[in-house]
Protein backbone atom coordinates (compact mmCIF):
# COMPACT_ATOMS: atom_id res chain seq x y z
CA UNK A 1 0.00 0.00 0.00
CA UNK A 2 1.34 3.37 -0.97
CA UNK A 3 -0.35 6.72 -0.97
CA UNK A 4 0.12 9.37 -3.64
CA UNK A 5 -1.09 12.95 -3.71
CA UNK A 6 -1.89 12.85 -7.40
CA UNK A 7 -2.67 10.15 -9.89
CA UNK A 8 0.08 11.49 -12.12
CA UNK A 9 2.59 10.87 -9.32
CA UNK A 10 1.41 7.29 -9.04
CA UNK A 11 1.97 6.60 -12.72
CA UNK A 12 5.24 8.57 -12.85
CA UNK A 13 6.62 6.65 -9.90
CA UNK A 14 5.56 3.28 -11.25
CA UNK A 15 6.74 3.72 -14.81
CA UNK A 16 10.09 5.26 -13.94
CA UNK A 17 11.79 1.91 -13.50
CA UNK A 18 9.44 -0.15 -15.60
CA UNK A 19 11.51 -1.94 -18.22
CA UNK A 20 9.48 -4.35 -20.29
CA UNK A 21 11.04 -6.42 -23.04
CA UNK A 22 9.44 -6.57 -26.49
CA UNK A 23 9.39 -9.81 -28.43
CA UNK A 24 12.53 -10.79 -30.33
CA UNK A 25 10.57 -10.31 -33.55
CA UNK A 26 11.04 -6.53 -33.25
CA UNK A 27 14.83 -6.66 -33.48
CA UNK A 28 14.65 -9.19 -36.30
CA UNK A 29 12.42 -6.83 -38.29
CA UNK A 30 14.66 -3.84 -37.56
CA UNK A 31 17.71 -5.87 -38.49
CA UNK A 32 16.29 -6.88 -41.87
CA UNK A 33 15.05 -3.35 -42.55
CA UNK A 34 18.38 -1.74 -41.65
CA UNK A 35 20.50 -4.29 -43.48
CA UNK A 36 18.38 -3.64 -46.59
CA UNK A 37 19.85 -0.13 -46.76
CA UNK A 38 23.34 -1.47 -46.23
CA UNK A 39 22.87 -4.02 -48.97
CA UNK A 40 21.78 -1.39 -51.52
CA UNK A 41 25.44 -0.75 -52.40
CA UNK A 42 26.01 -4.40 -53.15
CA UNK A 43 22.82 -4.37 -55.14
CA UNK A 44 24.03 -1.40 -57.19
CA UNK A 45 27.26 -3.29 -57.93
CA UNK A 46 25.24 -6.33 -58.82
CA UNK A 47 22.96 -4.37 -61.13
CA UNK A 48 25.99 -2.69 -62.73
CA UNK A 49 27.62 -6.04 -63.34
CA UNK A 50 24.46 -7.47 -64.87
CA UNK A 51 24.07 -4.44 -67.12
CA UNK A 52 27.69 -4.76 -68.32
CA UNK A 53 27.17 -8.49 -68.90
CA UNK A 54 23.98 -7.87 -70.86
CA UNK A 55 25.65 -5.17 -72.98
CA UNK A 56 28.67 -7.35 -73.81
CA UNK A 57 26.32 -10.20 -74.54
CA UNK A 58 24.40 -7.99 -76.94
CA UNK A 59 27.59 -6.83 -78.66
CA UNK A 60 28.82 -10.39 -79.08
CA UNK A 61 25.41 -11.41 -80.25
CA UNK A 62 25.31 -8.61 -82.83
CA UNK A 63 28.80 -9.43 -84.09
CA UNK A 64 28.06 -13.13 -84.52
CA UNK A 65 24.54 -12.67 -85.76
CA UNK A 66 25.48 -10.15 -88.46
CA UNK A 67 26.43 -12.78 -91.13
CA UNK A 68 23.14 -14.55 -90.56
CA UNK A 69 21.28 -11.28 -90.83
CA UNK A 70 23.15 -10.54 -94.05
CA UNK A 71 22.03 -13.87 -95.45
CA UNK A 72 18.51 -12.97 -94.55
CA UNK A 73 18.94 -9.61 -96.25
CA UNK A 74 20.27 -11.39 -99.36
CA UNK A 75 17.23 -13.56 -99.39
CA UNK A 76 15.12 -10.44 -99.18
CA UNK A 77 17.06 -8.98 -102.08
CA UNK A 78 16.43 -12.03 -104.20
CA UNK A 79 12.78 -11.79 -103.49
CA UNK A 80 12.82 -8.18 -104.46
CA UNK A 81 14.90 -8.93 -107.53
CA UNK A 82 12.39 -11.57 -108.57
CA UNK A 83 9.75 -8.91 -108.49
CA UNK A 84 12.07 -6.58 -110.36
CA UNK A 85 12.82 -9.27 -112.90
CA UNK A 86 9.16 -9.73 -113.43
CA UNK A 87 8.73 -6.07 -113.76
CA UNK A 88 11.86 -5.34 -115.71
CA UNK A 89 11.46 -8.00 -118.43
CA UNK A 90 7.94 -6.82 -118.87
CA UNK A 91 9.17 -3.34 -119.40
CA UNK A 92 12.12 -4.50 -121.43
CA UNK A 93 9.85 -6.49 -123.74
CA UNK A 94 7.70 -3.49 -124.16
CA UNK A 95 10.78 -1.42 -124.67
CA UNK A 96 11.94 -3.87 -127.29
CA UNK A 97 8.73 -3.53 -129.20
CA UNK A 98 8.98 0.22 -129.49
CA UNK A 99 12.60 -0.29 -130.46
CA UNK A 100 11.41 -2.49 -133.30
CA UNK A 101 8.88 0.13 -134.12
CA UNK A 102 11.63 2.67 -133.94
CA UNK A 103 13.54 0.83 -136.59
CA UNK A 104 10.50 0.46 -138.84
CA UNK A 105 8.85 3.83 -138.43
CA UNK A 106 9.93 7.39 -139.16
CA UNK A 107 12.07 9.55 -136.90
CA UNK A 108 9.18 11.89 -136.14
CA UNK A 109 7.10 9.03 -134.94
CA UNK A 110 9.99 7.80 -132.88
CA UNK A 111 9.73 10.68 -130.53
CA UNK A 112 6.03 10.08 -130.18
CA UNK A 113 6.58 6.37 -129.66
CA UNK A 114 9.39 7.06 -127.30
CA UNK A 115 7.04 9.35 -125.50
CA UNK A 116 4.45 6.65 -125.60
CA UNK A 117 7.04 4.23 -124.33
CA UNK A 118 7.95 6.64 -121.63
CA UNK A 119 4.30 7.06 -120.86
CA UNK A 120 3.90 3.31 -120.99
CA UNK A 121 6.88 3.02 -118.75
CA UNK A 122 5.44 5.44 -116.36
CA UNK A 123 2.05 3.83 -116.50
CA UNK A 124 3.07 0.20 -116.63
CA UNK A 125 5.88 0.27 -114.16
CA UNK A 126 3.83 1.37 -111.23
CA UNK A 127 1.00 -1.02 -112.03
CA UNK A 128 2.46 -4.25 -110.71
CA UNK A 129 3.76 -2.46 -107.70
CA UNK A 130 0.36 -1.04 -107.02
CA UNK A 131 -1.19 -4.43 -107.56
CA UNK A 132 1.33 -5.95 -105.18
CA UNK A 133 0.67 -3.24 -102.70
CA UNK A 134 -3.01 -3.79 -103.12
CA UNK A 135 -2.59 -7.49 -102.65
CA UNK A 136 -0.46 -6.89 -99.63
CA UNK A 137 -2.93 -4.42 -98.31
CA UNK A 138 -5.71 -6.85 -98.96
CA UNK A 139 -3.79 -9.51 -97.12
CA UNK A 140 -3.20 -7.12 -94.34
CA UNK A 141 -6.83 -6.23 -94.33
CA UNK A 142 -7.77 -9.85 -94.20
CA UNK A 143 -5.30 -10.37 -91.42
CA UNK A 144 -6.77 -7.41 -89.63
CA UNK A 145 -10.23 -8.78 -90.16
CA UNK A 146 -9.17 -12.11 -88.83
CA UNK A 147 -7.52 -10.35 -85.91
CA UNK A 148 -10.59 -8.33 -85.31
CA UNK A 149 -12.78 -11.35 -85.51
CA UNK A 150 -10.45 -13.13 -83.12
CA UNK A 151 -10.49 -10.13 -80.82
CA UNK A 152 -14.21 -9.95 -81.03
CA UNK A 153 -14.42 -13.60 -80.24
CA UNK A 154 -12.01 -13.10 -77.37
CA UNK A 155 -13.84 -10.11 -76.07
CA UNK A 156 -17.13 -11.93 -76.34
CA UNK A 157 -15.64 -14.83 -74.47
CA UNK A 158 -14.23 -12.45 -71.86
CA UNK A 159 -17.59 -10.78 -71.54
CA UNK A 160 -19.15 -14.13 -70.97
CA UNK A 161 -16.53 -14.92 -68.40
CA UNK A 162 -17.00 -11.57 -66.73
CA UNK A 163 -20.72 -12.10 -66.66
CA UNK A 164 -20.32 -15.53 -65.18
CA UNK A 165 -17.80 -14.08 -62.74
CA UNK A 166 -20.26 -11.40 -61.72
CA UNK A 167 -22.85 -14.04 -61.23
CA UNK A 168 -20.53 -16.19 -59.16
CA UNK A 169 -19.43 -13.10 -57.17
CA UNK A 170 -23.01 -12.24 -56.53
CA UNK A 171 -23.60 -15.79 -55.42
CA UNK A 172 -20.55 -15.62 -53.15
CA UNK A 173 -21.74 -12.36 -51.70
CA UNK A 174 -25.11 -13.86 -51.03
CA UNK A 175 -23.42 -16.82 -49.45
CA UNK A 176 -21.25 -14.50 -47.31
CA UNK A 177 -24.26 -12.49 -46.26
CA UNK A 178 -26.07 -15.70 -45.42
CA UNK A 179 -23.02 -16.86 -43.44
CA UNK A 180 -22.81 -13.57 -41.62
CA UNK A 181 -26.43 -13.75 -40.71
CA UNK A 182 -26.09 -17.23 -39.36
CA UNK A 183 -22.81 -16.43 -37.58
CA UNK A 184 -23.82 -13.01 -36.30
CA UNK A 185 -26.76 -14.29 -34.27
CA UNK A 186 -24.82 -16.36 -31.72
CA UNK A 187 -22.09 -13.66 -31.52
CA UNK A 188 -24.54 -11.04 -30.34
CA UNK A 189 -24.67 -12.86 -27.02
CA UNK A 190 -23.14 -11.00 -24.16
CA UNK A 191 -19.61 -11.88 -23.15
CA UNK A 192 -19.51 -13.85 -19.93
CA UNK A 193 -16.40 -14.01 -17.77
CA UNK A 194 -15.66 -15.74 -14.48
CA UNK A 195 -16.59 -13.69 -11.45
CA UNK A 196 -14.19 -12.71 -8.71
CA UNK A 197 -13.65 -15.72 -6.54
CA UNK A 198 -12.17 -16.85 -3.27
CA UNK A 199 -10.33 -20.14 -3.20
CA UNK A 200 -8.20 -22.15 -0.86
CA UNK A 201 -4.47 -21.63 -0.96
CA UNK A 202 -2.61 -23.82 -3.46
CA UNK A 203 -5.76 -24.92 -5.15
CA UNK A 204 -6.40 -25.20 -8.86
CA UNK A 205 -9.18 -23.08 -10.28
CA UNK A 206 -10.71 -22.89 -13.73
CA UNK A 207 -11.50 -19.46 -15.14
CA UNK A 208 -13.64 -19.14 -18.23
CA UNK A 209 -14.83 -16.67 -20.84
CA UNK A 210 -17.68 -17.18 -23.30
CA UNK A 211 -18.89 -15.52 -26.51
CA UNK A 212 -15.65 -13.66 -27.15
CA UNK A 213 -12.98 -13.68 -29.81
CA UNK A 214 -9.22 -13.01 -29.73
CA UNK A 215 -8.97 -14.10 -26.12
CA UNK A 216 -5.68 -13.48 -24.36
CA UNK A 217 -5.34 -14.27 -20.67
CA UNK A 218 -2.71 -12.62 -18.54
CA UNK A 219 -0.80 -15.90 -18.38
CA UNK A 220 -0.61 -15.96 -22.18
CA UNK A 221 -3.27 -18.58 -22.83
CA UNK A 222 -5.72 -18.00 -25.66
CA UNK A 223 -8.28 -20.66 -24.85
CA UNK A 224 -11.80 -20.18 -23.52
CA UNK A 225 -10.98 -21.85 -20.24
CA UNK A 226 -7.79 -21.67 -18.26
CA UNK A 227 -6.81 -23.83 -15.35
CA UNK A 228 -4.50 -22.11 -12.92
CA UNK A 229 -2.89 -23.04 -9.66
CA UNK A 230 -3.26 -20.18 -7.20
CA UNK A 231 -0.78 -20.03 -4.35
CA UNK A 232 -1.55 -16.46 -3.33
CA UNK A 233 -4.10 -13.76 -4.06
CA UNK A 234 -3.82 -12.74 -7.66
CA UNK A 235 -5.55 -10.74 -10.33
CA UNK A 236 -6.04 -12.30 -13.73
CA UNK A 237 -6.84 -10.22 -16.76
CA UNK A 238 -8.37 -11.32 -20.01
CA UNK A 239 -8.48 -9.19 -23.14
CA UNK A 240 -10.95 -10.08 -25.85
CA UNK A 241 -13.01 -8.76 -28.75
CA UNK A 242 -16.75 -8.82 -28.30
CA UNK A 243 -19.49 -9.31 -30.90
CA UNK A 244 -19.44 -5.62 -31.80
CA UNK A 245 -15.71 -5.79 -32.49
CA UNK A 246 -14.72 -3.75 -29.48
CA UNK A 247 -11.57 -4.72 -27.64
CA UNK A 248 -11.74 -4.73 -23.90
CA UNK A 249 -10.02 -6.15 -20.87
CA UNK A 250 -11.69 -7.66 -17.85
CA UNK A 251 -10.07 -8.42 -14.52
CA UNK A 252 -10.82 -11.38 -12.32
CA UNK A 253 -9.75 -11.21 -8.71
CA UNK A 254 -8.81 -14.54 -7.27
CA UNK A 255 -8.31 -14.22 -3.56
CA UNK A 256 -6.83 -17.08 -1.61
CA UNK A 257 -7.56 -17.82 1.99
CA UNK A 258 -6.06 -20.39 4.35
CA UNK A 259 -8.59 -23.19 4.13
CA UNK A 260 -9.70 -25.69 6.66
CA UNK A 261 -8.21 -29.01 5.77
CA UNK A 262 -8.62 -32.16 7.76
CA UNK A 263 -5.99 -34.88 7.99
CA UNK A 264 -7.65 -38.14 8.88
CA UNK A 265 -5.40 -41.08 9.70
CA UNK A 266 -6.20 -44.44 8.19
CA UNK A 267 -5.13 -46.53 11.19
CA UNK A 268 -4.11 -46.33 14.88
CA UNK A 269 -2.50 -48.60 17.47
CA UNK A 270 -3.90 -48.30 21.05
CA UNK A 271 -1.06 -50.24 22.70
CA UNK A 272 0.19 -47.55 25.07
CA UNK A 273 3.58 -46.99 23.38
CA UNK A 274 2.93 -43.29 23.00
CA UNK A 275 2.64 -43.47 19.23
CA UNK A 276 -0.78 -43.17 17.61
CA UNK A 277 -2.56 -44.43 20.70
CA UNK A 278 -5.69 -42.43 19.84
CA UNK A 279 -7.74 -42.00 16.68
CA UNK A 280 -7.56 -38.25 16.30
CA UNK A 281 -8.28 -35.84 13.46
CA UNK A 282 -5.88 -33.02 12.68
CA UNK A 283 -7.09 -29.77 11.15
CA UNK A 284 -5.39 -26.76 9.59
CA UNK A 285 -7.25 -23.48 9.66
CA UNK A 286 -10.32 -22.59 11.63
CA UNK A 287 -13.23 -24.80 12.61
CA UNK A 288 -16.39 -23.26 14.01
CA UNK A 289 -18.04 -26.57 14.93
CA UNK A 290 -16.80 -30.14 15.04
CA UNK A 291 -18.35 -33.55 15.60
CA UNK A 292 -16.66 -36.95 15.39
CA UNK A 293 -18.68 -40.16 15.54
CA UNK A 294 -17.07 -43.60 15.43
CA UNK A 295 -19.05 -46.73 14.69
CA UNK A 296 -18.22 -50.38 14.34
CA UNK A 297 -19.08 -52.33 11.23
CA UNK A 298 -22.61 -52.93 12.50
CA UNK A 299 -23.11 -49.15 12.60
CA UNK A 300 -23.28 -49.20 16.38
CA UNK A 301 -22.07 -45.89 17.78
CA UNK A 302 -18.98 -46.40 19.95
CA UNK A 303 -17.67 -42.88 20.43
CA UNK A 304 -18.75 -39.27 19.99
CA UNK A 305 -16.66 -36.13 20.45
CA UNK A 306 -17.30 -32.43 19.94
CA UNK A 307 -13.70 -31.37 20.28
CA UNK A 308 -11.04 -31.88 17.70
CA UNK A 309 -8.46 -32.33 20.45
CA UNK A 310 -10.20 -35.32 21.93
CA UNK A 311 -9.61 -38.66 20.21
CA UNK A 312 -10.77 -42.26 20.68
CA UNK A 313 -8.51 -44.64 22.56
CA UNK A 314 -10.14 -47.83 21.27
CA UNK A 315 -12.23 -48.41 24.41
CA UNK A 316 -16.04 -48.69 24.51
CA UNK A 317 -17.88 -49.28 27.81
CA UNK A 318 -14.52 -50.10 29.45
CA UNK A 319 -13.96 -52.82 26.90
CA UNK A 320 -11.05 -52.79 24.53
CA UNK A 321 -12.42 -53.12 21.04
CA UNK A 322 -10.99 -55.81 18.82
CA UNK A 323 -8.63 -55.51 15.88
CA UNK A 324 -10.51 -54.54 12.75
CA UNK A 325 -12.12 -51.97 10.53
CA UNK A 326 -14.15 -49.12 12.02
CA UNK A 327 -16.10 -46.29 10.47
CA UNK A 328 -16.07 -42.57 11.18
CA UNK A 329 -18.40 -39.69 10.45
CA UNK A 330 -17.03 -36.18 10.80
CA UNK A 331 -19.24 -33.10 10.58
CA UNK A 332 -17.70 -29.65 10.76
CA UNK A 333 -18.06 -26.08 9.57
CA UNK A 334 -15.09 -24.65 7.70
CA UNK A 335 -13.95 -21.04 7.58
CA UNK A 336 -16.60 -20.22 4.97
CA UNK A 337 -19.18 -21.44 7.55
CA UNK A 338 -20.02 -24.28 5.29
CA UNK A 339 -21.28 -27.55 6.80
CA UNK A 340 -19.18 -30.44 5.60
CA UNK A 341 -19.67 -34.12 6.33
CA UNK A 342 -17.01 -36.73 5.72
CA UNK A 343 -17.38 -40.46 6.05
CA UNK A 344 -14.66 -43.05 5.88
CA UNK A 345 -13.02 -46.05 7.49
CA UNK A 346 -9.90 -46.74 9.51
CA UNK A 347 -8.13 -49.69 11.03
CA UNK A 348 -7.67 -50.50 14.71
CA UNK A 349 -4.48 -52.49 14.91
CA UNK A 350 -3.62 -54.83 17.81
CA UNK A 351 -0.79 -57.28 18.00
CA UNK B 1 28.77 -4.16 -22.01
CA UNK B 2 29.56 -0.57 -21.21
CA UNK B 3 29.89 1.40 -24.41
CA UNK B 4 29.88 5.17 -24.52
CA UNK B 5 26.87 6.81 -26.17
CA UNK B 6 29.16 8.84 -28.42
CA UNK B 7 30.82 5.66 -29.70
CA UNK B 8 27.43 4.14 -30.40
CA UNK B 9 26.28 7.27 -32.26
CA UNK B 10 29.39 7.24 -34.43
CA UNK B 11 28.97 3.53 -35.06
CA UNK B 12 25.36 4.00 -36.08
CA UNK B 13 26.25 6.89 -38.42
CA UNK B 14 28.74 4.55 -40.10
CA UNK B 15 25.91 2.02 -40.46
CA UNK B 16 27.74 -0.50 -38.32
CA UNK B 17 25.17 -3.16 -37.49
CA UNK B 18 27.02 -4.21 -34.31
CA UNK B 19 26.72 -0.74 -32.78
CA UNK B 20 23.07 -0.66 -33.80
CA UNK B 21 22.50 -3.84 -31.83
CA UNK B 22 24.33 -2.40 -28.81
CA UNK B 23 22.12 0.68 -28.99
CA UNK B 24 19.02 -1.50 -29.28
CA UNK B 25 19.98 -3.64 -26.29
CA UNK B 26 20.83 -0.60 -24.19
CA UNK B 27 17.69 1.45 -24.76
CA UNK B 28 15.01 -0.95 -25.93
CA UNK B 29 13.26 -1.42 -22.58
CA UNK B 30 13.17 2.31 -21.91
CA UNK B 31 11.69 3.07 -25.31
CA UNK B 32 9.33 0.10 -25.20
CA UNK B 33 8.03 1.40 -21.88
CA UNK B 34 7.22 4.64 -23.69
CA UNK B 35 5.76 2.97 -26.78
CA UNK B 36 3.47 0.78 -24.68
CA UNK B 37 2.03 3.77 -22.87
CA UNK B 38 1.18 5.63 -26.07
CA UNK B 39 -0.56 2.77 -27.85
CA UNK B 40 -3.62 0.61 -27.38
CA UNK B 41 -2.15 -2.82 -27.90
CA UNK B 42 1.16 -4.63 -27.52
CA UNK B 43 1.21 -5.22 -31.29
CA UNK B 44 0.86 -1.49 -31.97
CA UNK B 45 3.58 -0.71 -29.43
CA UNK B 46 5.95 -3.13 -31.11
CA UNK B 47 5.19 -1.62 -34.51
CA UNK B 48 5.84 1.87 -33.17
CA UNK B 49 9.06 0.74 -31.52
CA UNK B 50 10.24 -0.94 -34.69
CA UNK B 51 9.54 2.10 -36.87
CA UNK B 52 11.11 4.37 -34.26
CA UNK B 53 14.35 2.39 -34.22
CA UNK B 54 14.55 2.42 -38.00
CA UNK B 55 14.04 6.20 -37.88
CA UNK B 56 16.69 6.53 -35.18
CA UNK B 57 19.25 4.63 -37.24
CA UNK B 58 18.42 6.62 -40.37
CA UNK B 59 18.42 10.04 -38.74
CA UNK B 60 21.37 9.51 -36.43
CA UNK B 61 23.30 12.21 -38.32
CA UNK B 62 20.64 14.77 -37.45
CA UNK B 63 21.06 14.30 -33.68
CA UNK B 64 22.20 17.77 -32.57
CA UNK B 65 23.37 16.75 -29.03
CA UNK B 66 21.25 19.47 -27.42
CA UNK B 67 19.20 17.26 -25.10
CA UNK B 68 20.03 13.85 -23.72
CA UNK B 69 20.42 11.03 -26.19
CA UNK B 70 17.66 9.01 -24.50
CA UNK B 71 15.39 12.05 -24.61
CA UNK B 72 15.98 12.48 -28.33
CA UNK B 73 15.10 8.86 -28.98
CA UNK B 74 12.00 9.10 -26.77
CA UNK B 75 10.84 12.04 -28.88
CA UNK B 76 11.14 9.91 -32.00
CA UNK B 77 9.09 7.15 -30.36
CA UNK B 78 6.44 9.69 -29.38
CA UNK B 79 6.40 11.08 -32.91
CA UNK B 80 5.89 7.58 -34.31
CA UNK B 81 3.08 7.01 -31.81
CA UNK B 82 1.53 10.33 -32.86
CA UNK B 83 1.65 9.25 -36.49
CA UNK B 84 -0.28 6.12 -35.57
CA UNK B 85 -2.70 8.25 -33.56
CA UNK B 86 -3.35 10.54 -36.53
CA UNK B 87 -3.78 7.50 -38.75
CA UNK B 88 -6.45 6.19 -36.39
CA UNK B 89 -8.09 9.59 -36.03
CA UNK B 90 -11.05 8.64 -38.19
CA UNK B 91 -11.86 5.80 -35.81
CA UNK B 92 -11.33 8.14 -32.91
CA UNK B 93 -14.55 9.98 -33.65
CA UNK B 94 -16.45 6.81 -32.81
CA UNK B 95 -14.52 6.45 -29.58
CA UNK B 96 -15.00 10.08 -28.68
CA UNK B 97 -18.77 9.66 -28.74
CA UNK B 98 -18.41 6.53 -26.69
CA UNK B 99 -16.22 8.15 -24.08
CA UNK B 100 -18.65 11.02 -23.66
CA UNK B 101 -21.25 8.52 -22.60
CA UNK B 102 -18.80 7.01 -20.16
CA UNK B 103 -18.07 10.32 -18.57
CA UNK B 104 -21.59 10.80 -17.28
CA UNK B 105 -21.38 7.58 -15.33
CA UNK B 106 -18.06 8.34 -13.64
CA UNK B 107 -18.30 9.42 -10.05
CA UNK B 108 -16.99 12.81 -9.03
CA UNK B 109 -13.96 12.38 -6.86
CA UNK B 110 -12.89 15.55 -5.16
CA UNK B 111 -9.96 14.10 -3.29
CA UNK B 112 -6.95 14.01 -5.60
CA UNK B 113 -4.96 11.63 -3.42
CA UNK B 114 -4.88 8.00 -4.38
CA UNK B 115 -3.82 4.78 -2.73
CA UNK B 116 -1.98 2.11 -4.63
CA UNK B 117 -2.78 -1.34 -3.35
CA UNK B 118 -0.43 -4.26 -3.85
CA UNK B 119 -2.69 -5.61 -6.52
CA UNK B 120 -1.94 -2.74 -8.89
CA UNK B 121 1.02 -4.09 -10.74
CA UNK B 122 2.68 -2.51 -13.77
CA UNK B 123 0.65 -4.75 -16.04
CA UNK B 124 -2.63 -3.45 -14.67
CA UNK B 125 -1.55 0.19 -14.62
CA UNK B 126 -0.48 -0.22 -18.23
CA UNK B 127 -3.81 -1.80 -19.10
CA UNK B 128 -5.54 1.17 -17.50
CA UNK B 129 -3.56 3.63 -19.63
CA UNK B 130 -4.09 1.58 -22.77
CA UNK B 131 -7.82 1.38 -22.17
CA UNK B 132 -8.12 5.18 -22.15
CA UNK B 133 -9.56 6.80 -25.27
CA UNK B 134 -6.75 7.70 -27.69
CA UNK B 135 -6.84 11.46 -27.11
CA UNK B 136 -6.91 11.15 -23.32
CA UNK B 137 -4.01 8.72 -23.41
CA UNK B 138 -1.86 11.01 -25.53
CA UNK B 139 -2.45 14.04 -23.34
CA UNK B 140 -2.06 12.13 -20.07
CA UNK B 141 1.21 10.54 -21.15
CA UNK B 142 2.67 13.72 -22.58
CA UNK B 143 1.79 15.95 -19.68
CA UNK B 144 2.05 13.69 -16.67
CA UNK B 145 4.84 11.33 -17.67
CA UNK B 146 6.91 13.22 -20.22
CA UNK B 147 6.32 16.68 -18.79
CA UNK B 148 5.24 18.45 -21.97
CA UNK B 149 3.47 21.77 -21.53
CA UNK B 150 -0.12 22.25 -22.64
CA UNK B 151 1.05 24.53 -25.46
CA UNK B 152 3.46 21.91 -26.82
CA UNK B 153 0.80 19.20 -26.68
CA UNK B 154 -1.74 21.47 -28.37
CA UNK B 155 0.67 22.03 -31.23
CA UNK B 156 1.39 18.33 -31.66
CA UNK B 157 -2.22 17.19 -31.38
CA UNK B 158 -3.55 20.10 -33.42
CA UNK B 159 -5.98 21.36 -30.78
CA UNK B 160 -6.20 24.22 -28.28
CA UNK B 161 -4.38 24.20 -24.92
CA UNK B 162 -7.70 24.43 -23.09
CA UNK B 163 -8.93 21.27 -24.83
CA UNK B 164 -5.77 19.52 -23.69
CA UNK B 165 -6.35 20.67 -20.15
CA UNK B 166 -9.90 19.39 -20.04
CA UNK B 167 -8.91 16.13 -21.68
CA UNK B 168 -6.17 15.61 -19.12
CA UNK B 169 -8.63 16.34 -16.31
CA UNK B 170 -11.07 13.78 -17.66
CA UNK B 171 -8.33 11.21 -18.24
CA UNK B 172 -7.22 11.57 -14.65
CA UNK B 173 -10.77 11.20 -13.45
CA UNK B 174 -11.34 8.04 -15.44
CA UNK B 175 -8.09 6.54 -14.14
CA UNK B 176 -8.82 7.54 -10.58
CA UNK B 177 -12.30 6.06 -10.72
CA UNK B 178 -10.93 2.80 -12.04
CA UNK B 179 -8.21 2.57 -9.41
CA UNK B 180 -10.69 3.41 -6.66
CA UNK B 181 -12.87 0.64 -7.99
CA UNK B 182 -9.97 -1.80 -7.79
CA UNK B 183 -9.15 -0.71 -4.28
CA UNK B 184 -12.76 -1.17 -3.26
CA UNK B 185 -12.87 -4.67 -4.65
CA UNK B 186 -9.67 -5.46 -2.81
CA UNK B 187 -11.02 -4.09 0.45
CA UNK B 188 -14.21 -6.09 0.09
CA UNK B 189 -12.15 -9.21 -0.02
CA UNK B 190 -10.01 -8.20 2.88
CA UNK B 191 -13.12 -7.82 4.97
CA UNK B 192 -14.26 -11.38 4.29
Amino acid sequence: MKKYNDIGDLFRENFKDYSPKPSSKVWENIHTEVSKHVRINYKKVFYGATIVAVVTGLIIGVVYLKPIQKEEIKQDNTVVSVDEKHAIPFVVEQQKEPVKVLKDNAAEQVIVVENQVESQKTIEQPEPIIENQLQVQEVIVYQDESFISNDQQLSVAQDLKVNSKHESDAKNELAIIADEETVAKPLLKKVVVSKDTIVCENSTITLFIRNAKNIVWSNGNTTNDISVNVSQSQMFSVSFTDANGKDSTVYVFVRTVPCTELTIPSAFTPNGDGLNDEFKVFASGELSSFELIICNRNMKELFRSNSINKGWDGVYMNMEQPHGLYLYIIRYKDNFNQQIEKRGEFLLLRN
Amino acid sequence: MDVNDEEIIQGCINKDIEYMEILYEKYVSKLYNCALRYTKKVEDAEDVLQDAFIQIFEKMKQYDRKGTFAGWMTTIVINQALMLYRKNLQYLKYHAVESENEEKTTVDIKDESIVQSDFLTHKILLDLIQSLPDGYRMVFNMHELEGYSYEEIAELLNCTPSTCRSQLFRAKKVLQAKIENFNKRNEDYNRL
